[in-house]
């Protein structure tokens, strides 16, 4: 009898604190969700063949729901791993706008005024957008948008 | 049974050893673990129902002011008579009457625009119904406080894209507010408010810069002006009047000042995972931010024509 007890409990306690130590570590690790694994974009923005000097260029997701901001310097974007776009299939929104050098009343602050500012780019850029851009995984994942401030003249996303 | 094994003097009897019961109260220690996050949770659980029933009240009342006017209330009134006699009222002077807000009422002079300092009282009273538990309690400051008012955490239906151009028509606009009638995709398929987030001055910013995200007392856009052009929560920034620095995590922004005709505001709220809305049959749901884009926009429009199951949101 003692024998048979002296071989079955170390088996059974073993087991019992396996259960215990998974449950336990899975406590203490948490269970959260990292969300989609976002990859590095880079890419050039032109204006009438001159790169355009400041800007945000903004990708609208069609199918997820990670976004990504990137500013524009000098006519070059990017937006590393930590902030980039998750893959698939996005608009792109690009907002430009330049102060015209005169100020205006801030409807806000009774008195005050603002630099009144006007747009560089033209809507069919940003807030009726035209622009698609896919990001995939293991690609380098670079653009190239040639705006341009007169009429519309077909597709202008291209992957390089 | 029981005495003729003992009688056999074995030690063979049903019990625990010491390092059995340790074992077991370390599992039931895991166990609370687990179960304490989800006390927390019962907290968030209980502002969001108070958030909702806030929500239902607004539907009260904005099914009584269809009762007595013939339609919803306007989603702003603004009159340009001359440039220094504008005559401006946003949506929440219009809703007052109806939330039981008669001494709020009896302060605010109609005949004035909601920003002349003859107003300040109303302005300042705090509306406790606008405020979402969840939500922070803010006070819009311009003018270094000279002319400050308080926000609210709901905002209404201002259609698919943006605040000068709805896409398809909406249940709200300036100077309009739907009547029943004129919903025509169905009162459960319309939404006619959702929650907005009321969001601080961006922190250290010169007094002029303001984010007016959650200005319920304004007519100007990227307050209180719901775009359903991006998912509720989206990541996608609001464009508009708002601060790039406020809360760039929860709630990121691009800022600008002009063309307010493009500024756009999505719905957000501290709610995990959604936010709630109200529908124009008086009825809140709880949207989930992965509610399908289309489906979103669908409910936006009053008039589209788009087919949406109730089990698409």
């Amino acid at each position: 009898m003692l024998n048979t007890t002296s071989r079955h409990e170390p088996s059974r306690l073993r087991a019992l604190a396996f259960v215990a130590s998974l449950g336990a570590a899975c406590g203490l690790v948490g269970c959260g969700d990292p969300g989609p694994e976002r990859h590095a974009v880079a890419g050039k923005v032109s204006l009438d063949g001159k790169p355009l000097p400041t800007g945000k260029v903004t990708f609208v997701p069609l199918d997820g729901a990670t976004a990504a901001v990137a500013e524009v310097h000098d006519g070059v974007f990017q937006a590393d791993g930590s902030t980039g776009p998750a893959a698939g299939r996005y608009q792109v929104e690009i907002i430009a706008v330049e102060p015209t050098g005169k100020k205006i009343p801030n409807p806000d602050v009774p008195g005050a005024t603002l630099d009144e500012e006007r747009d560089l780019v033209p809507e069919r850029y940003n807030v009726r957008t035209e622009l698609v851009a896919e990001v995939k995984p293991g690609a380098d994942n670079a653009f190239e948008f040639a705006l341009s401030s007169e009429a519309p003249r077909g597709k202008k996303a291209r992957r390089r | 049974m029981n005495r003729e094994r003992n009688q056999g003097g074995t030690t063979d009897r049903g019990g625990f050893t010491l390092i059995e019961l340790l074992v077991v109260i370390a599992i039931i220690a895991v166990l609370i673990a687990l179960l304490l996050p989800a006390v927390q949770s019962a907290r968030e659980a209980a502002r969001r129902i108070q958030c909702t029933n806030n929500m239902k009240q607004l539907g009260l009342a904005l099914h009584s002011y269809h009762d007595v006017h013939g339609r919803f209330a306007p989603g702003s009134i603004t009159v340009a008579i001359t440039p220094s006699k504008d005559y401006r009222q946003p949506f929440v002077t219009s809703l007052l009457p109806f939330v039981e807000l008669g001494n709020v009422v009896n302060a605010f002079n109609y005949d004035l625009s909601f920003q002349t300092n003859q107003n300040d009282t109303s302005r300042l009273t705090r509306l406790a119904v606008f405020d979402c538990p969840s939500d922070q309690k803010v006070l819009f400051i311009s003018d270094n406080g000279g002319n400050s008012d308080v926000k609210g955490s709901y905002g209404i239906n201002w259609g698919q894209n943006t605040f000068g151009d709805p896409g398809l028509p909406a249940p709200f606009a300036i100077n309009y507010g739907a009547s029943l009638a004129e919903l025509v995709d169905g009162t459960s398929n319309t939404f006619l408010m959702a929650e907005v987030l009321q969001l601080p001055a961006p922190p250290g910013a010169a007094s002029t810069v303001v984010d007016r995200r959650g200005r319920i007392w304004t007519d100007l856009s990227t307050s209180y002006h719901i775009n359903a052009r991006n998912a509720p929560n989206s990541q996608v920034p609001d464009y508009g009047v708002c601060g790039e620095q406020t809360d760039p995590r929860k709630a990121p922004c691009t800022r600008k000042t002009g063309t307010p005709g493009t500024h756009y505001l999505s719905s957000r709220s501290r709610h995990p995972g959604g936010v709630n809305v109200l529908l124009g049959d008086g009825s809140v749901r709880f949207i989930k931010d992965s509610i399908s884009l289309a489906s979103w926009k669908a409910l936006s429009s009053r008039a589209g024509g788009e087919v949406l199951s109730s089990d698409s949101y």
